[in-house]
């Protein structure tokens, strides 16, 4: 019998999330077996850091600004602009911050990832490691992904700072606004638990985006045509991911840390 | 009785219905260098593949040292290729690296060298291929040509016991061909090492053969040296030799 072009896509669906979750299952085993190659981890960390820092931040003003922006006349509508900073404050760090800085993070690392291992299985650089009795695997994909975990947070963490940066300039035109009632409203909502929903998903975030960018560049079909498609299509999986994983975590989250 | 470093036996593999190698049987003695010669998709490169064991071949045995390295458990399979040189078509040189760094990657990673002996062995490897002063540069600032040689480099920097050349010489114009020839044939002379030269370059050939077995159809067809085969009363030989042929090669490169 023959395949229909549903059923090819659906057996190739499939394929991906079994290559992808064996892939994943390969870091995790690789991940603790020496040699520690920190100096390649610590070059990820600052090329992935200064590839994304000039985009992230401003992502992380407007953010601010325009929720402020936009949410004040409303608020000022029942008498509640003081409670502006609340609002911002926790959307940001609970979603608009870790979300968007992820799927900003996954446009710039996954495609790039996906490019870089792209190039190099093309170019026979992967095949020339491994005839070299060096694991590419543990070479090149487990300090990648490892970078991503560690730099998605710190960036978040950042992008959150200048919300609220973003959030008092807002404010201050709006009204006058000492900084230390901003900071005090900011820190009499934010709790720990908050912290802990939004900057603890960004770790599986910088998980998925290493995991996916690597896993499409590490198996890229020979040519230039695969390269290309290895990075388009790392930014596709690994946003569309973030976006579901992000569904799920928010009610987890919610199921431990209930809103009181 | 001669030693045989490299042995394949009645190796067989194919890839869907196309049957690729069909029975192939080689030798190479310690410090020969074995030219195998084919027209392109003969299965040279696969054979190379088998060797190292990067493919598993379907049936036979493609031997280093009387050891099939695609049988071997990964950790054994590693040890063995920490002796064993490869120089690939495109020279694979690591792009985000320097020649330095691209030299003392295996040095460091599967020897633990350490400076002075890092740079020493380094800068030696260079200057074997007389590429000193490109130490500092990287794989992009080179030609085809420098690129091959530093690939060559970062394969004789381990000083291997066993090479092998994938089309050492494609891609390049006949001049740096030639060059590139007689240098793996210098650093065979100096270094004592047994190699397979994978190669449809006749002049690559002359210059670098101890001995030279053609792949026709999946098999080994033909073996001796060059000259040899040229007196052969064969037409696929006598087609094979031709100069034509080899114009028509040496135009398309």
């Amino acid at each position: 019998m023959e395949a229909t072009p549903f059923r090819k896509r659906l057996v190739s669906v499939f394929a991906e999330v079994g290559g992808l979750t064996n892939f994943s299952i390969r870091f995790f085993k690789e991940f603790w077996r020496p040699p520690y190659e920190i100096g390649e981890v610590l070059k990820h960390l600052r090329e992935l850091g200064v590839k994304t820092f000039p985009i992230v931040s401003v992502t992380g003003v407007i953010i601010g600004l325009v929720l402020t922006i936009q949410s004040y006349p409303y608020m000022a509508m029942f008498g509640a602009e003081a409670f502006v900073p609340y609002l911002v404050s926790i959307s940001v760090l609970r979603e608009l911050g870790p979300v968007l800085t992820a799927l900003i993070f996954a446009g710039r690392v996954a495609s790039g990832v996906g490019a870089e291992l792209g190039s190099m299985r093309v170019t026979e650089q992967i095949d020339a490691m491994e005839t070299m009795a060096i694991d590419p695997f543990h070479f090149l994909v487990v300090t990648r992904v490892f970078a991503c975990v560690l730099v998605l947070p710190l960036l978040t963490v950042y992008v959150v700072f200048l919300a609220l940066g973003g959030c008092y300039f807002a404010m201050t035109i709006e009204q006058d606004m000492p900084v230390s009632l901003f900071i005090t409203q900011i820190l009499e909502i934010i709790d720990l638990k908050d912290v802990a929903a939004g900057i603890g998903k960004t770790f599986i975030f910088g998980f998925l985006v290493g995991v996916v960018g690597a896993y499409k560049g590490y198996h890229a079909a020979k040519g230039t045509e695969g390269v290309g498609k290895a990075s388009t299509t790392s930014v596709v999986l690994a946003s569309l991911l973030i976006l579901v994983i992000d569904m799920v975590l928010v009610k987890v989250s919610m199921l431990l840390w209930p809103v009181s | 009785m001669a030693r045989f470093v490299i042995e394949v036996r009645d190796l067989h593999k194919s890839f869907g219905e196309q049957h690729v190698l069909r029975g192939v049987n080689l030798r190479a003695e310690e410090a020969e260098n074995l030219i195998v010669f084919g027209r392109s998709g003969s299965g040279k490169s696969v054979l190379l593949k088998c060797l190292i064991g990067l493919m598993t071949p379907d049936a036979g045995k493609a031997l280093v040292n009387g050891e099939a390295i695609y049988e071997l458990p990964d950790r054994e399979a590693s040890e063995r290729l920490k002796t064993v040189g490869f120089l690939y078509q495109s020279g694979a040189l690591f792009d985000s690296m320097s020649v330095r760094e691209n030299l003392e990657f295996p040095l460091v990673k599967n020897f633990g060298v350490e400076d002075p002996e890092l740079t020493e062995r380094v800068e030696r490897a260079l200057e074997r291929v007389s590429l000193a002063d490109a130490i500092d540069k990287t794989p992009a600032e080179l030609s085809g040509g420098m690129r091959k040689r530093v690939a060559l480099a970062r394969e004789i920097v381990v000083e291997p016991p066993v090479m092998f050349y994938d089309e050492p010489t494609t891609g390049l114009d006949p001049i740096t061909s030639k060059e590139i020839s007689v240098l793996i044939r210098k650093l065979q002379e100096e270094l004592k090492m047994t190699s397979v030269v994978v190669t449809h370059d006749l002049v690559c050939a002359r210059i670098v053969e101890d001995r030279t077995v053609i792949l026709r159809g999946g098999e080994a067809a033909h073996e001796g040296k060059i000259e040899e085969l040229e007196r052969m009363d064969d037409p696929f030989l006598k087609n094979f030799f031709s100069s034509e042929f080899h114009e028509e090669y040496a135009e398309s490169v």
